[in-house]
């Protein structure tokens, strides 16, 4: 009689773990010690009773598994398509000339133009990735408030970049860059989880080119 | 899922651990054994269902764990207890009241139906 609720638990553990994570870390604990005192009910039954009962509980949470799947997946789709929640879509980065970092990041980098218009006196100037995807628009910014050259300028001489742009193949982007004329500070090398390699964006910035490892 | 902050229909299931909450904090199993009393047997509530409703409830803030302790009538082992909260007392009225409107209704026409029968 031992022996067959032992194997249960087992089972019943393993089955708990098909559940989505925050699930299980929430309701996994207690959803086992109640398996046990169902089991503990169940376990003077014998023959039929006990059969029904072994196969209504794991037919029973499996589908409550499928269910829960199916919650996580569409509230996770429904999350995205929340109104009222934030999300990045837009960054800005200085720069110390903005037709010159236009060129450079069009035709050097190869950003499309998505915008360009006056918001009062300062001119807004925009660039997205050109695989077409607008998930992130990069505004070129000019100098706007008294501090941006110093900033600027400190951020630079400490070496230190100010975006990272991604990669799929960093010796390809590496070498067609250096092609172009691109100034870069030494080679790719391995930084941890990604391999990395600074370049001079022409504008007073310093870009890291980076590739996620696999 | 269950909204603590509209007035839509309960599912079953969230309907009957509500209203077996409703008499005092329990733990899963003190649920359903309450859930089967409460239905006078006709509702015979899985852990799948019970812990998935749990979980939306919980979202809801329609019920809360209210720690973790043993039973006296079940040895040493603990349980974690769940208690329903102020919006879980609120969404059981107004299903109450709306399961009422609903029967008195049902009767009105059960009447109107019976008598042009008779």
């Amino acid at each position: 009689m031992k022996d067959r609720q032992k194997t249960m638990y087992v089972f019943y553990k393993k089955m708990i773990r098909f559940y989505p994570t925050e699930f299980r870390e929430q309701l996994g604990e207690s959803m086992e010690q109640t398996f046990r005192d169902l089991c503990d009910e169940y376990q003077h039954r014998s023959g039929q009773g006990w059969v029904v009962f072994v196969l209504w509980i794991f037919v029973e949470t499996a589908v409550g598994i499928l269910k829960e799947w199916v919650e996580s997946i569409r509230q996770n789709f429904g999350r995205k398509k929340r109104k009222g929640i934030m999300e990045i879509r837009y960054a800005s980065i200085l720069v110390d000339d903005q037709d010159k970092a236009l060129q450079f990041y069009t035709e050097k980098l190869g950003f499309v133009k998505k915008g360009d218009v006056m918001d009062g006196p300062w001119r807004c100037l925009t660039v997205v990735s050109k695989d077409g995807s607008e998930n992130l628009t990069l505004e070129l910014q000019g100098m706007n408030f008294p501090s941006a050259r110093a900033y600027q300028r400190e951020q630079f001489e400490a070496e230190y970049a100010y975006a990272a742009f991604p990669t799929k193949d960093i010796y390809a982007e590496y070498n067609r860059l250096i092609k172009l004329g691109v100034v870069f500070r030494g080679e790719p090398e391995d930084g941890g989880p990604v391999l990395t390699v600074k370049f001079e964006d022409t504008c007073g910035n310093l870009i890291n080119l980076i590739q996620v490892k696999d | 899922m269950p909204n603590s902050s509209d007035n839509q229909p309960l599912t079953p299931a969230v309907f009957h651990i509500l209203l077996a909450l409703s008499s005092g904090a329990r733990h899963g199993y003190g649920i359903m054994k309450q859930v089967e009393i409460d239905s006078q047997g006709k509702v015979n509530m899985g852990p799948g269902t019970l812990y998935g409703s749990l979980k939306r409830m919980l979202d809801a803030g329609l019920v809360q764990e209210s720690g973790a302790r043993a039973d006296p009538a079940m040895g040493d082992e603990r349980r974690v207890y769940y208690q329903m909260t102020s919006a879980g007392k609120r969404a059981l009225s107004v299903e109450l009241a709306r399961f009422m409107h609903l029967v008195a209704l049902a009767q009105d026409h059960y009447l109107d139906l019976d008598e042009n029968i008779l």
